[in-house]
């Protein structure tokens, strides 16, 4: 973004001030909830909301509370992220094994591609009811259903990351007698990791998904269980709770991957948010 | 500068997309002998339970036997009709809101600094979770479904489009200004030409979205389509309708791609590839 055409304020000025600037937006970016959040309490309070049963902010905060000392709500949560992140690094093992065979090897590109396309066409919804048909109401199938949506992405971006190997590095591999672990640990995985990173990112909000759309439909346990049960005990102050908390897991989540990646692989981590067009 | 601005167009002139588009094909396009696998695996699954006698994997053979039974009971067609209406009605008033928000907020600096935190909260909170809310409020009906779906379709789109808003060229903004043009006129000439590459990748991330939480809503409440036939063949425990109706999600989900990746050909026919 260049200052100059699009420069509202004094503020947008030069390189210099830009991290204060950013660090003020980022405030600002706090009126608007806030704000939001007052008015919503103003409007209970004053009987000016047109539903009913839309419970006040304050009320949502007192079951948050009241559910979280129960621990009820810990709980659900637990069991949600527990299914979640495993099926997540089940997936995200099968998809990037996947992903390597399929960029490695032309033959098993050629000859299963097709096939991979299709199956990760299909919504993983669709394979709920079948998972509750074989794995019953269980974990397991939480955990085979989280798996499976994480694969795809993961399997994709990787071929595609692998074929970033370059006729240079192969030479090179070869001019160094490598071995064929050597080859894949050396060579093949860190020039896919940033690709693989995204996509990991990716599985994991899906995986988060289909965990919580599993318990709504098949398990009942955790967030999505929570759910439908406080719905249909007609609790609103309950469900808002919970759907208020999961959206703060989504995001608790992203923000603890971006710090790991930060941490693990700094230089991969510039080249995604560049990607993404800005930094945080 | 005013040159670059026009090169683009030119040098996407005949040869060139055509020589590349070819080569990206040959990339791409996965041979159809990669179906092989999935042919080979249904093949054996059939052979090995000839007599049907599996209940949690019933051979493909009999997919066909009791799906068709929901074609006869003319209970399969409705059912696709209403899931596609409301992913076509859900995807295009998305599209709309998403788009105007998004140019709105990308174009505005201000505007993106308060709105920030909260884009950035919806955009991870899951879609489904508000399911059972909007039951709660608005009951069991096709406009819950609406709502629901188009609340968690806008979000890749607004995003995707704030993004390509805040970096449309500031030249083409010289021109707007050069030509004093109305703000319609910008935003239809200028703006929305624009950004449309931005519009179309948000579609293209939300339409698998849309089409999951149609299902997703379907298949937790009453409201009819393709969903409810896989919920109650679940709780019927006909595996193997739900393989087949597996089968027929998976067909739609093919065909909203193609169609998807048609529509984006054809929108950007004049733009040299890779951009």
């Amino acid at each position: 973004m260049t200052a100059g055409t699009v420069t509202p304020g004094t503020r947008a000025a030069g390189r210099p001030g830009r991290r204060p600037a950013a660090r003020l937006g980022w405030l600002a970016g706090l009126i608007i909830p806030v704000v939001l959040v007052a008015a919503w309490q103003l409007a209970k309070s004053l009987g000016a909301l047109p539903y009913d049963n839309v419970p006040s902010p304050l009320q949502i905060w007192d079951s948050a509370v009241s559910l979280t000392r129960s621990g009820q709500l810990p709980g659900d949560f637990g069991h949600t992220l527990a299914a979640c992140l495993l099926g997540w690094v089940i997936g995200s093992a099968v998809g990037a094994v996947a992903g390597i065979a399929l960029g490695l090897s032309r033959v098993v590109w050629s000859y299963s591609m097709a096939s991979v396309e299709v199956l990760r066409s299909i919504p993983a919804i669709a394979f709920i009811p079948i998972a509750v048909i074989v794995f019953l109401q269980s974990l397991t199938m939480e955990v085979a259903i989280a798996a499976w949506v994480s694969i795809w992405p993961v399997a994709v971006s990787t071929m595609t990351g692998v074929a970033g190997v370059t006729s240079a590095h192969r030479d090179l591999a070869a001019s160094l007698r490598m071995s064929w672990t050597a080859r894949v640990t050396k060579l093949v995985l860190p020039t896919a990791l940033p690709k693989m990173l995204v996509a990991l990112r990716l599985g994991l909000s899906g995986a988060l998904v289909l965990a919580i759309v599993a318990e709504i439909v098949g398990n009942p346990h955790g967030v999505g269980y929570a759910l439908v049960n406080a719905q249909q005990q007609a609790q609103p102050a309950e469900m808002f709770a919970y759907v208020l908390l999961t959206g703060a897991v989504g995001v608790a989540l992203n923000a603890l991957l971006s710090l790991a990646y930060r941490r693990l692989a700094p230089g991969f981590h510039l080249a995604e948010t560049a990607r993404r067009g800005h930094g945080r | 500068m005013a040159a670059n601005v026009e090169s683009p167009p030119i040098r996407a002139s005949r040869p060139v997309p055509r020589r590349a588009s070819r080569a990206r094909k040959r990339r791409s396009a996965a041979p159809l002998r990669g179906l092989l696998p999935l042919a080979v695996l249904l093949g054996v699954w059939e052979l090995a339970d000839l007599h049907g006698n599996s209940v949690f994997f019933p051979p493909p053979s009999q997919w066909i036997s009791q799906t068709s039974s929901l074609v006869h009971d003319g209970s399969l067609f409705p059912a696709v009709r209403q899931t596609l209406v409301t992913f076509v009605l859900a995807l295009i008033i998305a599209t709309a809101i998403g788009t105007a928000l998004g140019v709105l907020i990308g174009r505005s600096e201000l505007l993106d600094r308060l709105l920030s935190p909260v884009l950035e909260y919806f955009r991870f909170l899951p879609g489904v979770a508000l399911v059972p809310l909007a039951v709660l409020f608005m009951g069991y009906t096709q406009s819950m479904e609406l709502y629901v779906v188009v609340f968690g379709a806008i979000w890749p789109v607004l995003l995707q489009v704030r993004l390509a808003a805040r970096e449309i060229d500031p030249v083409l903004m010289d021109v707007r200004r050069a030509l004093h043009l109305s703000r319609g006129a910008a935003f239809g000439k200028i703006i929305l030409p624009a950004v449309a590459p931005g519009v179309m990748l948000g579609v293209v991330i939300a339409a698998p979205l849309t089409l999951v939480l149609a299902l997703v809503v379907e298949i937790s409440t009453q409201v009819s389509g393709i969903g409810k036939l896989l919920e109650t063949a679940q709780q019927n425990f006909l595996a193997a309708q739900v393989f087949g109706l597996i089968v027929i999600v998976g067909v739609i989900a093919l065909l909203i791609n193609v169609a998807l990746s048609l529509i984006s050909g054809w929108l950007f026919r004049y733009r040299p590839p890779g951009e």
